[in-house]
């Protein structure tokens, strides 16, 4: 599995395997559905995904809006009722339908964020909850926030199954 | 619509908006801030109450950027903190605000020994408060008793006619408000450093801006929650004010040092006579239980913030460890260093508002950074006059932090 954050500790290479930085930025397309990573920003300029060569002046911007670290990283999830039910603490990636990169899911909870600290084995240890991309939607009239179709709250649901695991009285 | 009848609905509105910056203001005059403002006009008179003037001012500046921050993002502070600037940036906060709030707590509960010592001993009466007030937080039953501990700890209001009847030299008052002189030794710096500290304390600003969400107010209400701010704000100056003219008209006439509760209550005798200590006992734990009651409560609302995972006081153990685990180590913590044989309570009281200061500044940095920046607020960022007064205070603490640091007194 792909995650944003992993991807961006890796060195971005051009054609020739030169090491040309660190992307610090993921730019994807939002009107595509889910939306299709089009390029990066590496050292304060724009490269289009696929080409792996820095663009010079002149050269197409990559489509796209929806900036990965910027506008989804650590933004708050709300639940339908607009209860908060954390914080996007990883961005999972995947492949499209003809092999594109797409944010597949969103990952909240403590996991994420203690990985990211460097604490990896309490990570491995802690909870965390997966979003699929196509049950969060931006919050219409709020920057930083999505909401999530969550109707079975994680939480709440590993609560029914240990009530079920009792033996009947 | 008629004035009369708009003018009327103008103050219910604001009777429904107002809270957040009365009780961050107020609360501001808890066991700690008393203790500073009783030591800063027992050792230095009225010569540093300008000091007292510019934290105010402070204070007016940085809670209306939190309670706007609040109101026109719906987040808290380690919140926004992680949204803008990312996990490990809110992670630093959290700590800062962590270690502030720890020394913070310490002072709140060093305020309950000091105001029942020496009639029941510390190692009695500081582990029942704890016991008592995480009960009654975390049964839910705290909104019951919060307007009783208001109401005591309002005993300190009673410093204003204390000031009065003590015949202060007004002009001497005056001079000492709006002439800025202090003496150059590292304990007066220090006791600047400690009123800053204590007036804007670290987590005032968290709880003003967790405070406005939780209210619900929007950027609608801004207008009259500016007015909440600046109304608390300066409450809390000039009962600060009084109590550091108090002390310098009685305590420091007769050269009277700080050294116990008993000490500090001494500026209510002009008031009370011989009721002073009982006095000011009262309000020194009400104070206390107050302040010690909201601030562990406040940094785990931070914590679960910043690691999004956040909680509810309804929810249970099992869904909210982090909350609890959070709770319960501050307060641990607090009540175990107050309770280590012959620790100086005052001393804890005063030095732990000095390292609010220090701790301030990294907060008060993101705040201001948050507050200017246009992709998160909108219309409703920082302007140049609202941003040159931010980083204007943030310049005076840094050069009174690190001229004290340099001094080596923290």
């Amino acid at each position: 599995m792909l995650t944003l954050t992993a991807l961006l500790h890796e060195p971005v290479l051009d054609v020739e395997g030169r090491p040309i930085g660190h992307a610090r930025e993921l730019i994807a397309d939002a009107g595509a559905s889910p939306p299709v990573v089009t390029g990066m920003i590496v050292g304060g300029r724009r490269v289009a995904l696929g080409t792996a060569t820095p663009l010079t002046a002149g050269d197409a911007v990559p489509r796209g809006d929806l900036l990965l670290v910027r506008d989804l990283l650590d933004v708050q999830v709300l639940d339908r009722s607009g209860r908060h039910r954390g914080r996007v603490g990883e961005v999972e990636l995947g492949r499209g339908s003809e092999g594109a990169l797409v944010v597949s899911a969103v990952e909240t909870g403590l996991r994420p964020v203690l990985a990211r600290l460097g604490l990896r084995r309490l990570a491995r240890r802690a909870p965390a909850d997966r979003i699929p991309w196509a049950h969060l939607h931006p919050q219409v009239g709020r920057a930083h926030a999505f909401s999530a179709e969550l109707h079975d709250p994680p939480r709440r649901f590993h609560r029914v199954m240990r009530a079920r695991r009792r033996p009947p009285r | 619509m008629p004035v009369a009848a708009r003018r009327g609905s103008a103050l219910v509105v604001l009777a429904a908006v107002a809270g957040p910056g009365l009780l961050a203001g107020l609360s501001d005059d808890d066991a700690p801030g008393i203790t500073t403002y009783s030591i800063i006009g027992a050792d230095y008179g009225y010569q540093l109450l300008w000091v007292l003037a510019l934290s105010t001012l402070a204070l007016i500046v940085f809670h209306e950027v939190g309670a706007r921050v609040g109101l026109v993002t719906g987040q808290g502070l380690t919140g926004m903190i992680r949204d803008r600037y990312g996990v490990r940036a809110a992670a630093f906060a959290v700590l800062a605000l962590v270690v502030a709030n720890v020394g913070t707590t310490c002072g709140e509960f060093a305020g309950v020994a000091a105001s029942l010592e020496p009639a029941v001993p510390r190692w009695i009466s500081v582990p029942v408060a704890a016991a008592g007030v995480s009960l009654l937080v975390l049964r839910g039953s705290f909104h019951r008793i919060e307007h009783i501990l208001l109401v005591l700890s309002t005993v300190f209001a009673t410093y204003l006619v204390s000031a009065v009847l003590a015949h202060p030299d007004w002009s001497a008052a005056g001079r000492g408000l709006v002439v800025p002189s202090i003496p150059l030794t590292g304990s007066a710096l220090l006791a600047a450093t400690a009123c800053l500290g204590t007036t804007l304390a670290p987590w005032g600003l968290a709880f003003i801006q967790s405070y406005a969400v939780d209210k619900r107010l929007t950027p609608d209400d801004l207008p009259y929650e500016r007015i909440d701010v600046c109304v608390g704000a300066i409450m809390t100056g000039v009962i600060g004010a009084a109590v550091v003219i108090a002390c310098a008209a009685t305590l420091h006439q007769s050269g009277t040092s700080i050294k116990d509760a008993s000490d500090a209550a001494g500026a209510l005798r002009p008031l009370a006579g011989d009721l002073a200590s009982s006095l000011f006992a009262a309000g020194l734990l009400g104070a206390s239980l107050l302040a010690a009651s909201i601030l562990p409560l406040s940094t785990a609302y931070s914590v679960c913030e910043a690691l999004g995972d956040e909680a509810a006081l309804d929810d249970p153990f099992s869904d909210a460890p982090t909350f609890y685990i959070s709770y319960a180590v501050i307060v641990c913590v607090a009540v175990a260093i107050v309770l280590i044989p012959g620790a100086p309570l005052v001393q804890i009281l005063f030095l732990s508002q000095a390292l609010n200061a220090v701790l301030l500044l990294p907060l008060l940095v993101f705040i201001a950074r948050i507050a200017a920046d246009t992709q998160v607020m909108g219309r409703h960022a920082s302007g140049r006059f609202a941003s040159a007064a931010a980083w204007g205070t943030i310049v005076l603490i840094g050069v009174c932090v690190s001229t004290t640091l340099a001094l080596g007194l923290l």
